[in-house]
């Protein structure tokens, strides 16, 4: 939430408009909320901590390409943290957790700008 | 393994053809290089060959059908003759029902939007969908997504030029809103219809983009053609051995090659932000005289 959040306000300064939706609970996942957003803004970005495999994101991602696939002006994209195992040194764990940045630029690219 | 047959485009214009004649049936063994239809196309009639071995299991499009698109799916030919026969069952009739009942079906079979040059338009879903709901010509939209995809904003900004965008002399387009129009001038009154063959299609499509794209101005002038006659039945009576004969079209022709010559800023042609001139004169010069009125048409290209 925290990045996606930070990203929120960052790029409502550049004049691009996110609606957030904090899951909460994934089971049961609230798609309804989802579709809802997607039908509005067209696009998709999904943010968490985990790893990329088998992910909330992916989960999301399949269920908008089922329920909403006439309405996706451009692919989902899922940010999560790197598909690597989990550094103990500092920086490099700091690297490979999703980042405020990450957030920004997936939401550019779904934006095609 | 059961392969599908795909309409060929025997010509590099060729968007539809009709199947005029199916050289196999059903059960037909075939060799590659073998002849299995007569297709005819804009331009004319053409045998189409075999390229694979097989037996030829299913005719998917009845012949005499007109308008068949190219790559849509016209037989069905088991490449190995082991194979057995119910492997194909899912192109059974159901799944073809409508190629066989219509008589002058448009064989529907759903395929990629695909540009002019033949290569699939990329759109996004949401795109895709607007567009269906505008009616807009996706060949005309320049997409600016990635590798070239069209998406939301490319048709905003398409819709408000749709207007100039609209009458593009594409061919279907023509046919569909004429006969439209027409049909409701002709509602509730007895008319006959007289169908047209590809090439007349062409013509007409080709005037229509000539008369459309190339500006038209009409210049008048009493000419006396006495001299230019008397020459004439000259050069007819020396070209009588040799089976020539030369009309007034002929001179008509020359006398615009010569002029072209001579005014070289004539003879060029716009190309949208420059002009563009070769020094030789082209011409394209039509005429029929079957029961339709004659034309004749001079173009520069």
């Amino acid at each position: 939430m925290k990045y996606a959040l930070e990203a929120a306000d960052k790029l409502s300064k550049i004049g691009i408009s996110a609606e957030v939706i904090d899951l909460r609970c994934l089971r049961p996942l609230d798609t309804d909320t989802v579709l809802e957003s997607v039908k509005k803004t067209n696009r998709c970005v999904t943010i968490e901590e985990g790893f990329p495999v088998c992910s909330i994101g992916s989960h999301i991602s399949s269920v908008l390409m089922q329920e909403a696939f006439d309405y996706l002006d451009a692919p989902v994209i899922n940010c999560t943290g790197k598909d690597v195992p989990m550094p103990y040194a500092a920086n490099l764990e700091k690297l490979a957790l999703v980042t405020t940045e990450d957030v920004m630029v997936a939401a550019k690219s779904v934006l095609y700008r | 393994m059961a392969l599908e047959i795909l309409m060929p485009a025997l010509s590099p214009t060729m968007e539809e053809g009709t199947l005029s004649k199916w050289l196999v049936s059903e059960g037909d063994v075939v060799q590659s290089g073998d002849l299995l239809a007569e297709i005819e196309t804009d331009k004319a009639t053409m045998e189409f060959e075999a390229v694979e071995e097989g037996i030829i299991s299913k005719l998917l499009v009845a012949e005499g059908t007109a308008n068949v698109k190219v790559n849509s799916a016209i037989a069905i030919l088991l490449e190995d003759s082991n194979t057995e026969r119910c492997n194909c069952s899912s192109y059974g009739p159901d799944t073809y029902d409508h190629c066989d009942n219509s008589a002058d079906s448009q064989v529907s079979v759903t395929t990629a939007p695909v540009a002019a040059n033949g290569t699939r338009i990329f759109i996004s879903p949401l795109a895709k969908r607007i567009a269906a709901n505008k009616g807009l010509n996706l060949a005309t939209i320049t997409g600016t997504g990635p590798k070239g995809r069209i998406v939301k904003a490319d048709l905003i900004n398409a819709a408000s030029t749709a207007d100039i965008a609209a009458p593009s002399p594409n061919m279907t387009i023509l046919t569909s809103t004429n006969s439209a129009v027409v049909e409701a001038i002709y509602r509730g009154r007895a008319f006959k219809t007289i169908p047209l063959d590809g090439m007349r299609k062409v013509i007409a499509a080709r005037l229509t983009e000539a008369k459309q794209t190339i500006p038209h101005f009409y210049l008048r002038r009493d000419i006396h053609l006495d001299k230019l006659l008397k020459a004439r039945i000259e050069i007819n009576r020396e070209l009588k051995e040799r089976g020539v004969k030369t009309s007034v079209n002929d001179f008509i022709i020359k006398a615009c090659a010569l002029a072209l010559q001579k005014v070289p800023r004539a003879n060029a042609v716009w190309a949208g932000d420059r002009v563009s001139a070769d020094g030789s004169v082209r011409y394209f010069c039509g005429r029929s005289n079957r029961r339709w009125s004659i034309y004749t048409c001079l173009t520069r290209r």
